[in-house]
């Protein structure tokens, strides 16, 4: 049964992991890219379950670091979310095309 | 203890940029006195070093040394020998007479002379010392403030040419200091200390002598403007103010020739003779190539530069050749080019100021206008081409003689460069110094008795030309008894030659 | 005692050039007095030393080292042999009369004390160029007396030709001094000594024919340069821009005298070549042949007399080539004492017509206004250049023609006959036209009763000189120069073939010149392409302006441009390459996060394929 196989859980997880990163190289707002960050993160915790699951290891280990990353990405988007605001006060915008200030 | 003379030597400047430091700006003229005291301390000392010089013996006389650095290899030693003396000498006769020429400089005169104590200061150390790390410290102390002199009080196209030079000696020094760590590790002292290694009979083989070699020729080279990185010096000189050309053009190129006489030939005499051809070539191309440029050039402080790359030729060729008199012809060189440029860079600075042009199509007639002056220059032209009687000719001719010893084809091609320094510098002679003054108009059909009115210039004062007089008086009596020379470094340059 | 009078001799006129660069700027006067009695101390203590000297057995030699290195030392100091002897004394006399005459004819020239000074300084170097110990110290003072050449024929600087003259003259000798340096520095490698009494006694024995021939080729190219021989001459009658006394020092005595000079005086070297000695005798030969044409057609006066030198010179050289060191020196100083007067009278000619040195203008002047003495002179000096019996200028021409004939060189001796011929002419032509009565009034010059002195006397003394000062000193000459002057049948047939040559081209001469009308070309102008090739000068002067322009120019722009276009445009191109990559890699580092987040995958994606592919 594809329930009882690793791989499909791992191309889930693999997609959703470059849908992240596309999310965080082409979103130009910086809400999109925190998004698009909580898209790696589960996937990484997808990834977490799934060999938790299939590896011969303590099944409590991967859903404890899979907890431990929602709790993580619960935290990141509160500060985020605080600079987003902050960010947007200083410059009136969160497109991050408009945020540069280095010259190159 | 003894007094400390060389230490003294290197201090006086130092010391004097410390108090012009500490002095007020508006201050001007305690400033001018505190720099003139500051180097005339070093040239008296220079001057007794002289005098009391041991001419018959070859090494290092009155060492000094301080403090070391344990486990570093590092200290503080300074010695002087028969190849350091005549440039020490030469360092404090430009510096007295590039203070003196000075005294009319009314912008940030503070920081003007600070730089220039701290310039020649440089000059010294590297002269003095005998452990490579100092040796290369002060190397660089001595390139960088003309940075800041060119940039703040130097004019034409100011920046252009201190990015150019100052970059172009970095890139030099870069590769010398890479040489210097070979010669710690590969030595097997893993000490800076030059005399040590001079003295220790080290042998490198062949192979790492050809390359370390090649890497010295083309490090200090760039400081001595051998072809064709020389590019940096006219359009420096061009642009530097007249007391660091002076400085720079008469020192400053003498050190990188003079570290490859003190470093490059004695430790490394195979890598000397592989490279020989490539010497001859470069110094021949040296002088011809710049002779040519300068034909050609309108700027008199270009003319100037670029006759100094040509004369450094002479120099490269005379290292090149690998025997003493080319040695001493090419000390011999480096001293009355650098006193004959020191005076000819004083005359155009002064030109420059009165008249505001440096262009020789719009001079002329100056030696109406201003007879000491032209008279200074036109005696400094004549060494620079070589006259017998003035020294340029008897270091040229040793030079030259020693060439043909060794190649007859670059000793011919050497002699040429004789008749094209005397059309270049007639020339100039001509245009700029010759004629009636610009505006006055010659009458009559040239039988001399009726000019119109001369406008009148402002020569050369009693007073202002003293520097003038302190060079020229070393051009002339070495021309006339160059034997006074040639004795003093005869020693010396015998020893260079010990590992050939 | 004859030391010293030596150093009396040498010095006076060095003494007098720092005296006069040490007084004030406004003691004109007093520098002139300085200079005319230094220098006359100098003559008189010379002529006493000729005296003194003259049959002494040994030379003077008094040496100090110069310069030494490891194989070799150059020394300073006397050589005085008979052969430095007659020549020193002929300069110090020469030249303090022409320095006296100077006091006349620079009255009026505000730069007097400089033209004193470097007169002096002239003088000076060519004394110690003559009694030089060595080689290379010779060679130093070569330099000197191009250097004081330069200075004076550029004397009025105002003028732009005198200035081009200068340098001309400068430069093209200083291309022959090269080769006497080179000279110098292959006879101190090869034999390791330059004193003259080494090298005209044991040198030429140590080396081999081919050294021999090049360093006779090298020193025969300063001689070249200096004496104004093919191709270098050019420059010699250029120097006619500086003031006359000049040109009367510089072609009689000075400078151009300093070429055969030496050439004489390494005579016993140069002879071991042979086939230097042709070389020599061809360029000698085709000089003189060569300016005395030149000289047909000239109507400055100046000129002709300067053409004549070069043509009198390259007599003199020819001589030489052909083996008599004694003719070529005999003629050398007979032709100093009558060229010095004659450019002398050319410079009151000159004043007489108004500062016009076209000798058609000097024609018009009106007879009474040109003084009785200077015209007889002026035909005294013209015979003895063109070599007519009694006067000196015969005495070295038959010197020579018997040599030449005794040895068998026909061939030389005719071109000598024709350079001959076409000196009576030319000299004649110039003598005719300048003493014609003409009819153009002009204001009448006066001179005062001090300035009449110094303007009479030395130009008296010398037209003595060239009349009887051979005959005074015959037997002492006739003993050292070894005249070929036998009264034998050689010499009668001699004399009536020279005399013969020389009176026709005197008569040629009055027959266009001489009577009632006259022509300007003379007979020149029928000879088809002559007068051409004489206005362009034999392509001589184009050939040396090209070489010039186009050679020294051309490379010096070529340089100037490789300057810009290579050297500095390396320079700066990697300077820009530094600029354009700095550039280049601040677009890594330009804020834009997405960026960074893309370059940061691409290193890990890379470093991660590395890892998992490298094994």
């Amino acid at each position: 049964m594809i329930y009882n196989q690793l791989t499909p859980y791992l191309l889930v997880s693999a997609v959703l992991f470059c849908a992240g990163l596309y999310g965080i190289i082409e979103r130009r707002s910086l809400i999109g890219i925190l998004i698009a960050a909580e898209l790696i993160l589960n996937a990484a915790n997808i990834n977490f379950l799934a060999f938790g699951r299939f590896m011969d290891v303590d099944k409590a280990i991967g859903q404890i670091y899979a907890i431990f990353v929602i709790g993580l990405a619960a935290a990141e988007v509160a500060v985020g979310l605080s600079i987003v605001i902050m960010i947007h006060r200083k410059f009136k915008s969160i497109n991050v095309e408009k945020l540069v200030k280095l010259k190159g | 203890m003894k007094f400390p003379i060389l230490t003294t030597i290197l201090l006086a400047p130092i010391t004097a940029m410390i108090l012009i430091m500490l002095v007020k700006e508006t201050q001007t003229k305690l400033i001018k006195t505190l720099a003139l005291v500051g180097s005339g301390i070093s040239f008296v000392l220079s001057a007794y070093l002289v005098c009391t010089f041991d001419f018959q013996h070859p090494s290092f006389q009155w060492t000094e040394q301080f403090f070391t650095v344990p486990g570093w290899g590092i200290q503080f030693l300074l010695a002087v020998d028969g190849l350091s003396i005549p440039l020490l000498l030469l360092t404090s006769i430009i510096m007295v007479s590039g203070v003196l020429v000075t005294q009319r400089l009314t912008f940030r005169v503070k920081e003007y002379f600070a730089l220039l104590l701290f310039l020649v200061s440089g000059a010294y150390g590297v002269l003095l010392s005998m452990d490579m790390f100092f040796f290369f410290l002060f190397y660089e102390v001595a390139v960088i403030p003309m940075f800041l002199l060119v940039n703040v009080w130097g004019s034409g196209n100011k920046v252009y040419a201190a990015n150019k030079l100052t970059l172009y000696l970095l890139a030099g020094s870069a590769l010398v200091l890479f040489g210097f760590f070979i010669l710690y590790f590969k030595s097997g002292l893993y000490s800076f200390d030059l005399k040590a290694l001079l003295d220790g009979n080290i042998h490198f083989d062949a192979g790492t002598q050809k390359w370390l070699f090649i890497l010295f020729l083309i490090g200090f080279g760039t400081l001595a403007a051998t072809w064709p990185f020389h590019s940096w010096s006219p359009d420096g000189y061009a642009s530097a103010p007249t007391a660091a050309s002076m400085l720079h053009a008469a020192v400053l190129k003498t050190l990188g020739a003079y570290g490859i006489l003190r470093v490059a030939i004695p430790l490394f005499p195979e890598g000397a003779k592989y490279w020989q051809p490539l010497m001859l070539a470069l110094g021949t191309i040296n002088i011809l190539y710049a002779a040519f440029c300068v034909i050609a050039q309108k700027d008199l402080k270009y003319i100037v530069g670029y006759s100094c790359v040509s004369h450094m030729g002479v120099v490269m060729l005379g290292i090149g050749t690998l025997t003493q008199t080319g040695f001493n012809g090419a000390m011999f060189q480096m001293f009355s080019h650098g006193i004959m440029v020191a005076l000819l860079f004083a005359c155009v600075g002064y030109v420059y100021d009165t008249k505001h042009t440096r262009n020789i199509e719009e001079l002329g007639g100056l030696f109406k206008e201003m007879p000491r002056l032209s008279i200074f220059f036109i005696l400094a032209g004549l060494t620079a081409l070589g006259l017998p009687g003035l020294s340029g000719f008897v270091a040229e001719f040793l030079v030259i003689y020693s060439t043909y010893t060794v190649s007859p084809i670059y000793g011919t091609l050497a002699l040429a460069g004789l008749v094209l320094s005397a059309i270049y510098i007639l020339r100039v002679v001509k245009r700029a110094f010759w004629g009636v003054p610009a505006g006055v108009v010659s009458v009559g059909k040239g039988h001399g008795h009726d000019q119109g009115p001369i406008l009148a210039g402002e020569d050369l004062n009693w007073s202002m030309s003293i520097p003038n007089y302190l060079l020229f008086s070393f051009l002339l009596v070495l021309g006339i008894y160059p034997k006074l020379f040639t004795d003093f470094v005869m020693q010396t340059t015998a020893l260079l030659l010990k590992g050939f | 005692m004859n030391l010293n009078l030596l150093h009396i001799s040498v010095f006076a006129n060095f003494l007098a050039f720092v005296v006069i660069v040490f007084l004030p700027k406004t003691w004109v006067k007093r520098s002139v007095t300085v200079a005319v009695s230094f220098a006359g101390i100098g003559a008189l203590a010379s002529t006493i030393l000729l005296f003194r000297q003259f049959s002494a057995p040994a030379p003077i030699e008094w040496v100090i080292p110069w310069l030494k290195w490891n194989s070799a030392q150059v020394n300073v100091g006397y050589y005085l042999d008979t052969l430095a002897l007659v020549m020193l004394t002929s300069v110090c006399v020469i030249s303090f009369l022409i320095q006296l005459y100077s006091v006349w004819y620079m009255n009026e020239d505000p730069a007097k004390k400089r033209f004193f000074g470097t007169i002096t300084f002239f003088t000076w170097a060519m004394i110690s160029f003559v009694v030089s110990v060595n080689l290379f110290a010779s060679y130093l003072f070569w330099e000197l007396i191009g250097l004081a050449s330069y200075l004076l024929i550029g004397f009025w600087h105002e003028k732009a030709s005198a200035r081009a003259a200068a340098i001309k003259a400068f430069v093209m000798t200083r291309f022959g001094d090269l080769g006497f340096m080179a000279a110098v520095i292959l006879l101190i490698i090869q034999v390791h000594n330059t004193d003259i009494s080494f090298l005209i006694t044991q040198a030429g024995s140590q080396l081999g024919q081919t050294q021999l021939l090049i360093i006779v080729g090298l020193i025969f190219l300063g001689v070249m340069g200096k004496s104004a021989q093919f191709p270098l001459y050019t420059w010699l009658p250029d120097a006619m821009e500086g003031p006359t006394p000049v040109s009367a020092l510089i072609h009689s005595a000075t400078m151009v005298a300093a070429g055969v000079f030496l050439l004489v005086r390494l005579f016993p070297l140069i002879e071991l070549s042979s086939a230097g000695m042709h070389y020599i005798c061809f360029i000698g030969g085709l000089s003189s042949l060569l300016t005395a044409i030149l000289a047909l057609l000239e109507r400055d006066m100046k000129r002709i007399l300067a053409y004549s030198t070069c043509s009198q010179l390259g007599f003199m050289v020819m001589a030489v080539g052909a083996g008599t060191w004694s003719g070529g020196m005999f003629h050398l100083l007979t032709h100093a004492f009558f060229k010095s007067m004659l450019f002398l009278l050319s410079g009151y000619f000159i004043f007489a017509s108004h500062h016009s040195n076209d000798i058609f203008d000097m024609a018009k002047v009106p007879l009474k206004d040109k003084s009785k003495l200077m015209l007889a002179l002026l035909w005294i000096g013209a015979l003895a250049l063109a070599g007519l019996f009694p006067l000196s200028g015969f005495m070295s021409k038959e010197n020579i023609f018997g040599y030449l004939l005794e040895h068998h060189h026909y061939g030389i001796y005719s071109v000598a006959l024709t350079i001959s011929f076409l000196t009576a002419y030319y000299t004649s032509r110039m003598a005719f036209v300048v003493s014609r009565d003409g009819h153009h009034q002009m204001e009448h010059h006066t001179i005062s009763k001090g300035l009449n002195i110094a303007l009479r006397v030395p130009v008296t003394v010398l037209g003595l000189v060239t009349v009887a000062g051979v005959w005074v000193f015959f037997p002492w000459l006739k003993e050292f120069f070894q005249l070929h002057l036998e009264l034998n049948r050689e010499f009668w047939l001699n004399f009536g073939i020279t005399t013969t040559v020389v009176l026709t081209g005197i008569g040629i001469a009055y027959l266009y010149f001489g009577r009632k009308t006259f022509s300007e070309k003379g007979w020149v102008g029928f000879v088809p392409g002559l007068d051409f090739l004489i206005a362009k000068k034999f392509y001589l002067d184009i050939f040396w302006n090209a070489v010039m322009q186009k050679g020294v120019y051309g490379l010096a722009k070529a340089g100037f441009w490789s300057e810009a276009h290579i050297v500095n445009a390396a320079v700066n191109n990697v300077g820009y390459a530094c600029v354009r990559g700095g550039k280049a890699v601040t677009k890594l580092q330009a804020g834009e996060v997405q960026r960074y987040i893309v370059i940061a995958v691409l290193v890990i994606v890379a470093v991660v394929l590395y890892l998992t592919f490298r094994g």
